[in-house]
């Protein structure tokens, strides 16, 4: 009777064929040794990261409102019913992607114009036009918010007086309809232009500058080297840097507190400050659960979105 | 279990300024070594306790810890302690808003004081209280919950020298027909307001706060109080600030925004009036008594001195209180209860009202020396007297944002005065 080979193929745990005989390699044991160093880490990121989720997972499925005692009876999915169905979370919906994608935009084109400027060959006192620039960005959102209150001051306010030395009529701000969202944004533009800048600084600094030496060599001008080869070429940071902008735009909560509180009305209101209302001023839980995962969802998706972008410009 | 009744060392309060009539109040020293921690709003009221705490640790051996924050943030810190379970929180007498007391009671949060105030031996007293206190933020659902600890009401604060002014009053009748004086109504107010700032003197007519959420609200209030509405109806079945006088309150309130008050009063606060006042540029203000100390003492103020006090136009207006209450959550709740005790006593009470606070008691408001202090107190306790809360519906603090977000959408343009009530209507019958 044939012996059976010595070296019969088997099923790894993770299916892949081993050898009888099989004997841990130099490299298994690295990964080994790696897993074991992650895995703290591991752990502790799914207790603080992980835990919470399920549990407003959790708490999103049931009817939970903070006056009526503990966690009540499994109610399914109707917090997400009544979050999508609700005319203030549309408006707040709305006000959101008005706020993400016009700030972000101004961001956008404020941080490349500034960037580009600061990325010119032989600029005197860059670092010092950087440091100033990226000031903004060390001052924290409730600060941001207090400052321009202070200077949009209708009575009392820097800005008005300005406008009054002109000959302009003073402006509400943050007072009007239609004034309101344009100021916020404009706020949230001042505030974040600053990390735009750092982003796309890093990028042109690391592109290859043999491209635009060649271009230079074959005649070509400011203009079409900056469109053709330098946006191009940016293109990937260009997008990290709005799905970064976008995603913490769209939870905005803390300017839009300090601010108008989500008024005149609800002009403001955008979806962050709604779950806060939902958690902290009506105290239910489940509703506001439901509604930050929708958003979580929302945020999810653009961020696939975007990566996929990202790759495709790469 | 109640407060230590009748066991430990029982301590009479010492004979000070003003308690020469009151009975000493007992504590108990079972509690000594025990430290009690309380969440209070930064205010003068609370550093006037502050600073006679030491007094209340001699005689009881309870040390009592004050946590200081700014308004805004109280109730999200509060809440997560509160629902934490018997004994589970952080906190160990709460100083409640009145439009949280429904909430909170309602909840099981806090404990109902019955019981402890009839053991207290007459140590807590509610007959010594100015009734609207118990009403405003005392009792829910016929049970007591709370002891009134300092009221807030609002009424008019006017400029005293503009009013007497020879030359601003013959202006203000060149330019209306009419004598310059206090109005009786709102619709009076409103007029008036509106044609000082038509004077175009440099002075507006009101320095409003009609920023949402809380500002606009407090402040409506007085507009629809004082004009005899309230949000829902006597019976509190249906909401009624869509009716005849909701509107019109909502109609006066944003004449009064939109013509009689300082640019941007829709985006103002408290803090924002403030300046406005306190530079003089304004005629009136629909406020809360306590500005009256920062207007006429604040260092600051330019209007120092020229200041007086009078009832909303109309004859009532809102009247905002904190009370003490015992969480449910409390580890200590009799320690608790001994400093509640101690620091509503009426000796206590009346060191608090002759240091600045404002009396929740009847009793200060008799007392010679602080009239003569603080005269305007006269016109506070009116004030206090014909002042009203909150409708008792369980959420009042979603009352408060509903009615914020409609009436701002009103003030600004966004949607009719009876457009925009209807909507809160609507909302409010889901508070019922």
């Amino acid at each position: 009777m044939a012996s059976e080979p010595l070296a019969r193929p088997l099923l790894s745990s993770r299916g892949g064929i081993r050898r009888r005989g099989w004997r841990p390699t130099r490299r298994h044991g690295e990964r080994r040794f790696g897993w074991g160093m992650a895995a703290p880490t591991l752990l502790a990121l799914a207790a603080v990261v992980g835990f919470p989720l399920v549990f407003a997972l959790w708490v999103s499925v049931h009817d939970y409102d903070l006056t009526e005692g503990g966690i009540g009876a499994f109610i399914g999915g109707a917090n997400y019913a009544r979050t999508l169905t609700d005319d203030l979370v549309a408006t707040a919906a709305a006000n959101t992607a008005v706020f993400s994608v016009g700030a972000v935009a101004i961001e956008l084109l404020l941080a490349l114009g500034l960037s580009l400027l600061l990325n010119q060959p032989g600029l005197r006192f860059k670092g010092a036009y950087l440091a100033i620039l990226l000031i903004p960005l060390l001052v924290s959102p409730i600060a941001v918010g207090l400052i321009w209150r202070l200077l949009l001051h209708p009575d009392l306010g820097a800005v008005n007086w300005i406008l009054g030395g002109l000959g302009l009529p003073p402006q509400e701000w943050l007072a009007g309809q239609t004034t309101a969202m344009p100021t916020v944004i404009g706020i949230d533009a001042w505030h974040e232009t600053s990390l735009m800048i750092v982003i796309i600084l890093a990028g042109l600094t690391a592109l290859p500058r043999d491209p635009v030496e060649a271009a230079m060599v074959d005649g070509a001008d400011r203009w079409q080297i900056l469109r053709t080869i330098t946006l191009p070429l940016l293109a990937p940071v260009l997008l990290v840097a709005i799905l970064i902008r976008l995603i913490a735009s769209m939870k905005t909560y803390d300017l839009i507190y300090i601010l108008t509180r989500g008024g005149p009305g609800s002009a403001t209101e955008t979806i962050s400050y709604s779950i806060w209302k939902a958690a902290f001023t009506t105290l239910e839980m489940g509703r506001a659960a439901a509604a930050s995962f929708l958003l979580l969802l929302l945020i999810l998706l653009l961020s696939v979105l975007l990566v996929r972008f990202s790759r495709d410009a790469a | 279990m109640l407060a230590g009744a009748g066991a430990g060392l029982a301590l009479g309060l010492g004979r000070r300024p003003g308690s020469a009539q009151e009975p000493a109040v007992e504590l108990s020293r079972d509690y000594d070594g025990t430290t009690i921690n309380l969440l209070m709003e930064d205010l003068l009221e609370t550093t006037v306790i502050e600073d006679l705490l030491p007094e209340f640790t001699e005689q009881t051996g309870i040390t009592v810890q004050f946590e200081k924050v700014a308004y805004p943030t109280m109730r999200e810190k509060l809440v997560p302690q509160l629902a934490a379970g018997a004994g589970n929180g952080s906190y160990d007498a709460l100083e409640v808003d009145f439009y949280w007391v429904n909430e909170f009671a309602r909840s099981g949060w806090v404990e109902p004081l019955d019981e402890r105030i009839a053991a207290s031996g007459g140590a807590v007293d509610l007959a010594r209280y100015i009734p609207a206190m118990l009403d405003i933020g005392s009792r829910v659902d016929d049970q007591t919950f709370y002891v009134p600890m300092y009221p807030y009401p609002m009424g008019l604060i006017y400029r005293t020298d503009l009013l007497e002014d020879a030359d601003f009053a013959a202006a203000y009748e060149a330019a209306t027909g009419e004598t310059l004086a206090l109005p009786d109504s709102v619709e009076a107010y409103v007029a008036m307001a509106a044609a000082v700032s038509a004077l175009d003197r440099g002075v507006y007519g009101a320095a409003m706060q009609a920023q949402q959420v809380d500002p606009i609200v407090m402040e409506f209030c007085n507009f629809l109080y004082g004009l005899g509405g309230d949000f829902y109806d006597a019976e509190l079945t249906e909401p009624a600030i869509n009716g005849e006088v909701g509107v019109q309150a909502v109609t006066l309130y944003a004449e009064a925004v939109n013509s009689a008050a300082q640019p941007g009063a829709a985006g103002a606060d408290l803090n924002d009036t403030m300046a406005t006042y306190s530079q003089g540029k304004a005629f009136s203000m629909i406020s809360y008594l306590f500005m009256l100390n920062v207007f006429n003492d604040d260092e600051a103020s330019q209007v120092k001195g020229k200041n007086a006090l009078a009832v909303m136009p109309g004859g009532q207006g809102l009247t905002g209180a904190w009370s003490w209450g015992i969480p449910v959550s409390s580890p200590n709740p009799d320690a608790a209860w001994e400093f509640v005790k101690w620091v509503e006593s009426p000796e206590i009470a009346m060191r608090r009202a002759l240091a600045g606070g404002v009396p929740a008691q009847a009793a200060p408001y008799e007392n010679e020396e602080f009239i003569a202090a603080y005269p305007w107190m006269t016109q506070a306790q009116e004030m206090i007297a014909t002042g009203k809360g909150l409708p008792a519906v369980t959420k009042q603090a979603q009352l408060v944002e509903i009615m914020g977000r409609h009436l701002s959408d009103a003030v600004s343009g966004g949607a009719s005065p009876q457009a925009a009530m209807d909507a809160a209507a609507e909302e409010l019958r889901d508070l019922l």
